[in-house]
């Protein structure tokens, strides 16, 4: 049961976009067309559920003065053989994520688990956390690519949704919604709509709002 | 065991994690390496029967092997300019030697005969872009200086920014073109300006204007050298 509850924890109440806002780099730049995302999305949970079960297992030796430096190691060495897998079994789509594969070394999200989750958990409990976690960023990853897709290409991976006016359809797409900025606008508009749904999963202002007004007013 | 902060300590993990993490990294790249070159090889032939063949529909990794078996292979000596035919042509391939840095000697290039005449030749192009090796292929048409096609299959310039230098369309305004004047000098060039007011220029992708002009220099400096042989395939001195 703790399985699940450490599973679904991170796809519902803490999710890592829409609620860390971590990831945000690739969550734009991989999303304007589903298959990228969706192989992105599975590469970022295998790097994921390696370094957090590395950290995991290794939680009780490793010594505290070089613990980042180890779990970059990790972390970088998984992202190495992903991108390594990607070129020979998926090179077109590899020639479309390009850098963004190697940048998940930077991926926030990863460290941020091996960090906060990882080092003081059981190895079960982290493999539930990656995989929530994994789960939770290609939600919102493929959800933001399905309608960029859509509305710019009227395609979904590849496949002809919207007729469009140049094959004698009736939709014209939106050539917008191909560019990285629409991906930040989608992102924004998700995180609002989510947290007018679940009002708890906005942030509290860290400091009280400041009082403008005369010095000497009470 | 030593405490878990000691210098001992620290220094054993931090070697175990790197020896582990390196087999690991050298595993994978030695296991899928096989695979890869598999794809950069039908990559580089796809290259070359798109700027033979003007082939721009998807092509089925057989069709493409066959279509590359259909072309005929000569191997110029860049010195003497002369050509010759090989029995293992088609495996024959300059690039390793090109990536090791090493002068190259002699090129594959690749006619694409109809009926016994030669249609298009296409010809190697290697040079440096803004960060990277740009590579890539030029047909010309049968007059030896005119391009038909030109394609760019590999280099590492920045990702949606120089890549535009891969564009259907941008690579579509080089045809026509010509890449020597009256006097046998490689004159092409990528540079700013009106289109088609000079036959020897084509107009750069603003945006990536540093990448897009080493291409029309790279293609000029290896055209330079490959001039000996085109001008003896145009005297009919080569078949």
């Amino acid at each position: 049961m703790t399985f699940l509850k450490h599973l679904m924890h991170p796809v519902l109440h803490e999710n890592p976009v829409t609620v860390q806002i971590l990831g945000l780099c690739s969550a734009l730049a991989v999303t304007s067309s589903v298959k990228p995302a969706l192989i992105m999305s599975v590469s970022v949970t295998a790097v994921l559920l390696f370094s957090n079960v590395a950290v995991s297992m290794m939680r009780h030796i490793m010594p505290g003065s070089i613990r980042l430096i180890l779990e970059t190691t990790l972390i970088a060495s998984a992202v190495i053989v992903v991108d390594e897998m990607l070129k020979a079994f998926a090179p077109e789509v590899s020639q479309v994520l390009t850098v963004f594969v190697g940048l998940i070394v930077t991926n926030c999200i990863v460290l941020g688990r091996a960090e906060t989750f990882a080092l003081h958990n059981t190895v079960v409990a982290s493999a539930a956390d990656a995989i929530g976690n994994g789960l939770g960023y290609s939600l919102i990853l493929v959800f933001v690519a399905a309608l960029r897709e859509l509305f710019g290409a009227g395609t979904l991976l590849g496949m002809s949704v919207l007729p469009l006016l140049d094959d004698g359809g009736w939709y014209r797409p939106n050539e917008m919604m191909l560019y990285a900025p629409s991906g930040f606008f989608i992102i924004g508009v998700l995180i609002w709509i989510i947290r007018a749904w679940r009002p708890e999963q906005v942030e509290r202002p860290e400091y009280p709002p400041r009082q403008f007004g005369y010095r000497d007013d009470p | 065991m030593p405490a878990r902060e000691s210098i001992t300590r620290t220094l054993t993990i931090a070697v175990a994690v790197a020896l582990v993490c390196s087999a690991l990294v050298s595993v994978a790249v030695y296991v899928l390496r096989p695979l890869q070159s598999a794809y950069t090889l039908i990559e580089r032939n796809r290259a070359i029967v798109a700027a033979a063949t003007d082939a721009t529909t998807e092509l089925s990794e057989a069709a493409i092997v066959q279509a590359f078996l259909d072309l005929d292979v000569r191997i110029v000596n860049l010195a003497e300019g002369t050509s010759s035919v090989r029995d293992s042509g088609h495996a024959f391939d300059h690039w390793p030697l090109v990536d090791a840095g090493t002068p190259v000697q002699e090129v594959p290039v690749y006619l694409h005969r109809e009926n016994g005449v030669t249609v298009r030749v296409v010809l190697p192009v290697h040079g440096r872009g803004m960060w990277s090796t740009i590579y890539g292929y030029v047909a010309l048409e049968a007059d030896a200086n005119t391009i038909a096609a030109v394609v760019f299959h590999r280099h590492g310039e920045t990702p949606g920014i120089g890549d535009r230098i891969q564009d259907p369309a941008w690579l579509a305004t080089w045809r026509g073109h010509r890449i020597y004047d009256a006097e046998g000098v490689a004159r092409l060039r990528v540079a700013k300006g009106e289109e088609g007011s000079d036959p020897f220029r084509i107009d750069l992708i603003s945006g990536a204007s540093v990448t897009s002009e080493a291409t029309g220099r790279l293609v000029s400096d290896r055209f330079t050298e490959y001039r000996p042989w085109l001008e003896r395939l145009r005297e009919g001195a080569e078949q």
